[in-house]
């Protein structure tokens, strides 16, 4: 049996904190009871490592157990907050319609540029995905920049493209929504914080009745295309591509053409 | 969410020893967790929450051992980065999906031990091995549960099994794990 020393350094040695792990390698090689006492300390400290593993697996089995089953119908969107005349009500479908001509004239112009600025065919092409732009501010009327009100001056420096500024002034807010946490998501995004902003898309994303959570996902795809996770970003534009009623299901199409 | 104060408390708090800080862990990221891999990995709802389980526990682990001694990002990202690669191997291993290239760019799970979680991937001989603590019986089973899992410092132990002193616990301790040994023989 090992006296307490030689135990000592045997845990220090399996657990990676002995200062000099070579020496006693050497020792190990030159002295088979100790090689004999390491295997057995091996052995042992496995099996409590395994039988606290699975005891602690059991702990959250049971805790899981106890949890309600998942409603089989959505829950129902969250309660709008308290109405203010200042914030323009969301809704994707009629926003799209109002600005089609817009959308349509832009889309001219983009293809008739396309077409004479079009890449030679030779070259990889690429996904678009760095071109995106952050998301035009459409919850927010900026009347009151003047006025001292911080969520104002968040979104006046949001549409003026001032990211970092804007970023800055949506973390400061006392009474954080879930429209400005999108946007300050958006802010980040539009610094190139990449990493950051599909974090927060992804827990917008997830918000029942949250009425950007489709542009949410959309944009953690695009984040996480950016931030170099190329197959994660591209299974999640996928999936959205393929969903009809997804709201950028066509925008997550095209980024997918323009491979 | 939790706030990166809140994070830090808890995160201390589990290193302090209050292993059943899991629960809290577990109940606090489980929903967005679980939502997330159907939605984005494919994941079975069972399959999800079951990798979940192993995340938190892993990262509970990499906690205790010293292995990680501060947080670089929020708790939430850790457990998704470790959940994520769990789903991953679980998908592949029931051929959900081929291998992918998602473990490209820096993640947070890279600086944690996955030596952790990739020995319970091996099944064949746990059976023996938890028949073996089970032989040990009590106070072993504790003493050597606290000092080698949960990493507590020897006098904690002491209080916890009801012995005299440090020392008595530490010689208490060597006779345990000598006995564990011979249990355990192959």
């Amino acid at each position: 049996m090992p006296n307490e020393e030689q135990q000592d350094r045997i845990d220090a040695y399996l657990s990676g904190r002995l200062a000099d792990p070579s020496a006693f390698e050497r020792e190990l090689e030159a002295d088979p009871q100790l090689r004999s006492e390491m295997e057995a300390t091996r052995l042992a400290l496995q099996a409590v490592e395994v039988t606290e593993h699975f005891n602690l697996k059991d702990r959250l089995r049971k805790l899981e157990a106890g949890l309600a089953p998942p409603q089989a119908t959505p829950e129902p969107a969250a309660a709008p907050e308290a109405p203010s005349a200042r914030v323009v009500p969301l809704n994707p479908r009629s926003r799209s319609r109002r600005w089609l001509p817009y959308a349509a004239a832009a889309l001219l112009l983009f293809l008739a540029g396309y077409f004479f600025l079009r890449p030679v065919p030779d070259v990889p092409a690429a996904y678009a995905f760095s071109d995106v732009a952050p998301m035009d501010n459409i919850a927010y009327s900026v009347t009151k920049s003047g006025t001292g009100d911080p969520r104002a001056a968040a979104y006046a420096a949001y549409e003026s493209g001032d990211y970092a500024a804007a970023a800055r002034a949506f973390e400061a807010l006392p009474e954080e929504q879930e429209t400005d946490r999108f946007y300050l998501a958006q802010s980040l995004y539009g610094q190139g914080r990449y990493a950051e902003a599909a974090e927060r898309f992804a827990e917008l994303s997830m918000i029942a009745g949250f009425k950007l959570a489709d542009e949410a996902e959309y944009y953690q795809a695009v984040s996480e295309l950016n931030a170099g996770r190329p197959a994660d970003g591209t299974a999640m534009l996928r999936r959205i591509a393929n969903l009809p009623d997804h709201a950028m299901q066509a925008d997550a199409a095209r980024l997918l053409e323009n491979r | 969410m939790q706030t990166q104060t809140e994070d830090n408390a808890l995160f201390e708090a589990i290193k302090g020893g209050r292993h059943e800080l899991i629960d809290q862990l577990y109940l606090h990221h489980r929903d967005a967790f679980v939502t997330y891999a159907q939605r984005q990995l494919y994941a079975t709802g069972e399959d999800a929450a079951d990798c979940f389980q192993d995340a938190v526990i892993a990262f509970y682990k990499n906690i205790v051992s010293g292995r990680l001694t501060e947080l670089t990002c929020s708790i939430r990202t850790y457990l998704f980065s470790i959940g994520k690669r769990l789903v991953y191997r679980r998908n592949q291993k029931r051929q959900r999906e081929r291998p992918t290239d998602h473990e490209e760019g820096v993640q947070p799970a890279d600086e944690l031990d996955w030596s952790l979680i990739d020995r319970f991937d091996r099944e064949h001989d746990h059976r023996r091995l938890q028949t073996a603590m089970e032989q040990l019986g009590s106070p072993c089973r504790e003493i050597l549960t606290l000092y080698y899992y949960h990493h507590y410092p020897i006098e904690s132990i002491a209080d916890a099994v009801g012995l005299p002193s440090a020392g008595a616990t530490r010689v208490k301790k060597m006779r345990c794990l000598n006995a564990l040994k011979q249990l355990v023989k192959p």
